[in-house]
């Protein structure tokens, strides 16, 4: 009894005989998504190549050199209340921004990765109490909490990167425990437990690679809150050490001048807005690039 | 029972109770049920939603928590044994789920999908992997080129024979099938159970499958175990139970069995859905829409009474029967009585 | 009987053609010819990829975007397959309705049952909100639903299927249609739960006609007068079920009814058909069939078979058929 199938299957979705085609929504999306890539890569050009090929001195001071305009030979992008120059300032503050937003990210996708598999696994008091625990995190609010952590760490990168870290894990643990939850539900993982294979391996073989998306979306929104939340804990004061740039300390510095040298405030606030869309067009553009593919799988 | 009935035996469960908890109020959705399978057996264990059925499965696989009853599998007492020591059992143990869609997982190839038990327990090591999983491939009649797919790229009928080639690798002694075959289409049905008899012939596996088709389980099944409710109602000889079956619900069910004969054979229409879980009636479960029932149903519930190889849960049983309906076109309809 | 009744629906040369990623077009459904006579339960039996629902929604002119379908269709004599959308918004709901597979298709989780009979009434006639209560009362009671007044205030998920499915039936009969379109309607529902909507639908029969479409050949016998069965996007087979049921004259009928189980001791039943049905992209030349045939001749790879009509009304497309 032949038992093979002639020719080679289509490949089936589960909606049926509709095939999953391209429609014009979602290549607007892989469009978003080959933007923000674009755009992330120029920035990060330039943020790494200015300096090499231009002398910036962020820091220098120069008080006859005050509130230069823009395309002043020397500033192309003026100068600031200290005639320090704008545009040094804004690659060494974007660089300190996306530095702390970096590894704020990366700490806070580790704690919230393990904590909210673990949680899903596991089951039990554990899971009681990690799930209580972002329940409270999240219904505090973020600017105070890390407002009397750094109050207590004092200025600099390694505090800010905690306090972001340690402020923000729960909003990602709690994705991550939503996920793995669902897909602990799957019968494939039942299938696995049935055939006597260990939970933690079957975690690992069937929870973990189906996180790759949702995290790589996370990673990309989470990114740009913590750009978002750098400058605004800078901003306010708590941060950025007096000697390091930061886009936040620019606009806090510049807001006394608002009238009179908008660029001082127009410029950091436009490299902020930069990073954020940068960043936004590219989870959006892996997320919807992915559920075209997840449906695939669902 | 002597010691050569009892080594007979593969499976056996007694008084099994699960209840599951909605809120407050509890749902009891197996109640005292006992079976048992012998070696080489194929028993099918038939009922519709609700019945408790899938329920039973789960706890004879120890997925499900029991609230009453034991299980015993090659003579050992696996009810309340942890999960590290139930892992040689499941080695022994094996079950196939119902939805072929989902039992597999769609991120891997189907040779890593039919591997993972058997790296798990470290049966054979990784070089030999893809040679055994192309073996097993092929005792359930797929290609080895099937080893580099995707469960997506594969049909229902494929599928299953996957799932079933992975519960093969570890050599069971006994298959637990949950609707092995009612998502597939009739003749992927048909491939698929001849699959599982030429299997259980070369191995001597024992099977128990789940099923709602009363045709089918005929045709497959050498007992029969029929449930409502919860309870078990009927149980006896495969051909026997449904050439005459003795509890009124049996008889309907097998009036409601379609089959391309079904113009010439009596239709017995219950009325109304069957009542929830939540809400067991007195008595006999039953008694509410069966056509025979009478004052006494309401009030106690039927004890099993055997006789021979045949058990039944009714105090009228064997009343109800179906007649033969000599010329009358496809679209009528009669009463049973 | 059915031969004397004035025609229901009528289509011939249906075809649905989709296209795929890479641009190439295939056709899902080919040529499929129709007759529906007033009062008649019409089966269209198939296996999943067979195209029959496909068939059942470009009667109803709903395919997805992405296909298009060719031929024509007439609903008593009115010609929908020219007809505007606009026009054909009409039509759907009042005069030609469907019933899916699960019941809870396209319904909002979050509307009562009254709340989506009542727009389903005021769509298509003009009522005061009281006038539509009442007719949707009514037509609850008409499916047997006890008490439906309060079945009217439950929400979709809060009722059991058997139950949803009458809801949706009695919705498909609000505008008394000509003719109702059922598609796997008790495929999700229990054996003694089927029999019940089988027997209802039945009872319909007689003010609508109905096309049931349907896996199960033992729903067929029960609830159809006529069947047609279709394999890979073709009707191959086309008679009175007891006929076609009894005699078969195409293979692939033979073999459905050879491969499902029987209750009867004295049929062998479960005999599997080798192979599976072609993928649409992966149609071989001549019969679609063929290369799983036990009766395939050299012909039946070349070419795809005619239509031989009997003088009976039975037709099937065959080069070697049963007799």
């Amino acid at each position: 009894m032949s038992t093979q199938a002639p020719a080679a299957a289509r490949p089936r979705r589960q909606g049926g005989i509709l095939a999953g085609r391209s429609t014009r929504l979602t290549r607007g999306y892989s469009g978003a998504l080959r933007l923000g890539v674009a755009l992330a890569v120029i920035l990060v050009v330039l943020d790494v190549g200015l300096p090499l090929v231009m002398h910036l001195n962020p820091g220098a001071v120069n008080l006859f050199d005050r509130f230069r305009s823009l395309n002043t030979p020397g500033h192309p992008l003026g100068t600031d209340d200290l005639g320090r120059d704008v545009l040094a300032r804004v690659v060494y503050g974007f660089r300190w921004s996306v530095g702390v937003a970096a590894t704020a990210t990366t700490v806070l996708i580790l704690i919230g990765g393990l904590a909210g598999v673990i949680a899903a696994a596991v089951g039990g008091i554990v899971q009681q109490v990690v799930v209580r625990a972002i329940d409270l995190s999240i219904s505090l609010p973020y600017l105070v909490i890390a407002v009397v952590i750094l109050a207590v760490l004092g200025h600099g990168f390694v505090p800010l990167c905690l306090t972001l870290g340690v402020v923000s894990w729960p909003i990602f643990a709690r994705v991550i425990y939503t996920e793995s939850r669902s897909l602990l539900q799957r019968d494939y993982v039942l299938a696995a437990r049935l055939a006597g294979v260990r939970p933690y391996k079957s975690v690992l073989t069937h929870v973990i690679p189906g996180l790759k998306t949702v995290t790589m979306v996370m990673t990309a929104f989470l990114f740009a809150d913590m750009i978002v939340a750098e400058s605004a804990l800078s901003f306010l004061g708590l941060g950025a050490t007096l000697g390091s740039p930061s886009l936040g300390t620019m606009l806090s510095d510049g807001r006394t001048y608002m009238v009179t040298a908008p660029t001082l405030t127009v410029i950091p606030g436009a490299a902020i807005v930069l990073a954020v869309i940068t960043a936004n067009l590219i989870g959006d553009g892996i997320a919807h690039g992915a559920s075209s593919d997840e449906g695939q799988f669902e | 029972m002597t010691e050569s009935a009892a080594a007979q035996e593969i499976l056996r469960a007694e008084n099994l109770r699960a209840v599951f908890r909605l809120g407050s109020r509890p749902l009891v959705a197996v109640d005292d049920v006992s079976l048992v399978v012998r070696r080489g057996e194929t028993v099918a264990l038939v009922g519709e939603s609700g019945s408790g059925k899938s329920t039973v499965a789960r706890a004879l696989t120890r997925v499900q928590p029991l609230a009453g009853g034991h299980v015993y599998f090659e003579g050992t007492d696996i009810t309340a044994l942890s999960e590290r020591a139930l892992r040689p059992v499941r080695r022994r143990l094996q079950m196939v789920l119902q939805n072929p869609y989902a039992s597999l997982d769609p991120r891997l190839t189907v040779q890593r999908i039919v591997a993972e038990p058997l790296l798990s327990h470290k049966v054979v090591a990784g070089p030999q992997i893809p040679d055994t999983v192309r073996m097993l491939l092929d005792e359930v009649g797929l290609g080895p080129e099937v080893a580099r797919r995707r469960p997506a790229n594969l049909s229902g009928g494929q599928r299953q024979r996957v799932a079933i080639a992975r519960a093969l690798g570890l050599r069971p002694s006994m298959l637990i099938a949950d609707e092995p075959v009612s998502a597939l289409d009739v003749s992927v049905q048909a491939q698929v159970v001849r699959l599982l008899a030429r299997i259980q012939e070369l191995e001597g596996l024992s099977y128990l499958i789940i099923a709602h088709d009363l045709a089918l389980v005929r045709q497959i099944a050498d007992r029969i175990v029929t449930m409502y409710l919860g309870r078990v109602i009927e149980e006896g000889p495969a051909a026997e139970v449904v050439s005459e079956p003795l509890h009124p619900y049996t008889t309907a069910l097998l009036s409601a069995t379609l089959t391309s004969a079904s113009g010439r054979r009596e239709r017995i229409v219950l009325s109304g859905d069957p009542p929830s879980a939540l809400a067991i009636p007195a008595g006999c479960a039953f008694h509410p829409r069966c056509p025979i029932a009478r004052p006494r149903c309401a009030a106690e519930r039927p004890p099993t009474e055997s006789a021979g190889d045949r058990s039944v849960a009714c105090f009228y049983p064997g009343e109800l029967q179906l007649r033969p309906r000599m010329g009358s076109p496809p679209s009528s309809t009669a009463q049973g009585g | 009987m059915s031969g004397q009744a004035p025609v229901a629906l009528r289509a011939e040369g249906l075809t649905v053609v989709t296209r795929r990623s890479d641009g190439r077009e295939v056709a899902l459904v080919r040529e499929v010819n129709l007759v529906l006579h007033q009062g008649e339960a019409l089966g269209l039996v198939g296996e999943s990829g067979s195209g029959k629902s496909l068939t059942a929604l470009s009667l109803m002119r709903v395919l997805p975007e992405s296909m298009r379908q060719q031929g024509t269709i007439e609903l008593g004599g009115l010609s929908l397959s020219a007809l505007p959308e606009e026009r054909m918004r009409q039509i759907r709901g009042a005069q030609m309705s469907m019933v899916f597979q699960d019941p809870l298709t396209g319904l909002n989780p979050v509307r009562t049952v009254g709340s989506v009979m009542r727009e389903a009434l005021r769509r298509h006639r003009r009522m005061t909100r009281r006038q539509a209560h009442e007719a949707s009362v009514a037509a609850l009671r008409s499916v047997g639903i006890p008490s439906p007044q309060e079945r009217l205030r439950a929400y979709p998920h809060q009722l059991s299927g058997g139950l949803m499915q009458r809801v949706m039936i009695a919705m498909a009969l609000l505008h008394q249609p000509a003719v109702i379109i059922c598609d796997e309607p008790t495929t999700a529902l229990d054996a003694t739960i089927q029999a019940q909507i089988l027997d209802l639908l039945q009872l319909r029969v007689a003010s609508a006609s109905l096309i049931l479409i349907t896996h199960d050949l033992g729903v067929a016998a029960q609830a159809c007068d006529r069947i047609l069965v279709m394999y890979s996007g073709v009707i191959v087979e086309n008679g009175r079920t007891s006929e076609v049921l009894d005699n078969p004259r195409h293979p692939y009928t033979a073999g459905l009814l050879a491969a499902a189980p029987t209750l009867d001791p004295s049929r062998p039943g479960m005999i599997p058909i080798p192979g599976s049905q072609p993928a649409p992209l992966s149609r071989p030349p001549g019969c679609a069939f063929a290369p799983r045939c036990a009766r395939a001749q050299a012909r039946c790879h070349r070419e795809e078979p005619d239509v031989t009509t009997e003088p009976s009304g039975r037709s099937y497309a065959c080069w070697n058929p049963h007799d």
